[in-house]
């Protein structure tokens, strides 16, 4: 009948549920790094403390889970802000555009400095 | 993603429990919704504040709003401060010794209180959402404000002993 109109394309609902999923294991992660980064104030604050720390595949991989994750969760979360006012299509994508290449910028600046070690 | 979400679409689908009418506060004549106002009545700010944040929830959403919009510039902020590793142990140590001054400390004492207050607040949007706990939702957000005042004074105390 009308079925090639129905769905829920372009409802938010990945973007909806990621939101919550990342939410809540950065919330985990959050925990974790701050409890390691200020319990003891010299392991995070000086260069050989977190040479040593990332020289750990396991810590590595922490850190670069918590670099992708926070910045898709903050990201998304600042254009779900702009999805609520009205505009023009061309300022939309471009806002979209410019969060998004902010997100993959400080994402690519992170992963260099985590992986150099 | 479409197949997953419609399966668990109807269990995580809040029930609703009052009819809509009850949750609009405006008169019958205004039941259009906001923009049916003509032009020419435009309501005080006072009184915008009253229609709408009088109700804990949109103190809630407004809150976690500010607090995430902070917290992404602070993870940009810091994902840059970090860079820092890359031209050598000198200029990392030096601009650790400048996070470790007391005026840092104390930003970051403020810092805090968002990341809590969104952290926790979060939590109580998981349990609305995927807990079907939307019936407790005050009391859920006073819990929320409870153990948030409680976070941000121990840290406080956390800090200054360090």
């Amino acid at each position: 009948m009308s079925y090639r109109y129905l769905g829920s394309r372009g409802s938010g609902a990945p973007s909806w549920f990621f939101q919550r999923v990342t939410g809540i294991v950065l919330a985990i992660v959050m925990i974790f790094h701050f409890f390691l980064m200020h319990t003891d104030p010299a392991s995070g604050h000086t260069y050989q403390a977190v040479l040593d720390r990332l020289s750990h595949p396991f810590w590595k991989m922490f850190d670069l889970a918590f670099v992708m994750l926070g910045l898709y969760h903050g990201v998304n979360g600042t254009i779900g802000i702009f999805r609520d006012f009205e505009m023009k299509p061309w300022l939309r994508m471009g806002i979209y555009g410019f969060l998004v290449v902010l997100a993959v910028y400080f994402g690519v600046l992170g992963f260099t400095t985590i992986l150099k070690f | 993603m479409l197949f997953v979400a419609r399966r668990l679409g109807k269990h995580f689908y809040a029930q609703q429990k009052k009819p809509l009418d009850f949750y609009c506060t405006v008169s019958a004549s205004e039941k259009g919704g906001f923009l049916m106002n003509d032009a020419r009545v435009k309501e005080g700010w006072v009184k915008t504040l009253w229609r709408y944040y009088r109700f804990p929830g949109s103190w809630a959403w407004i809150l976690h709003r500010i607090s995430g919009l902070v917290l992404t510039g602070y993870i940009i902020l810091h994902i840059y401060a970090l860079t820092t590793l890359q031209q050598g142990e000198k200029a990392f140590d030096e601009e650790m010794a400048l996070f470790l001054t007391p005026i840092f400390k104390l930003l970051e004492w403020f810092l805090f209180a968002f990341v809590v207050f969104h952290t926790l607040n979060g939590i109580r949007i998981v349990l609305i959402d995927f807990a079907d706990a939307s019936k407790y939702q005050k009391v859920l957000y006073r819990w929320v404000w409870v153990l948030s005042i409680i976070s941000f004074v121990g840290m406080g105390w956390f800090i200054m002993l360090h």
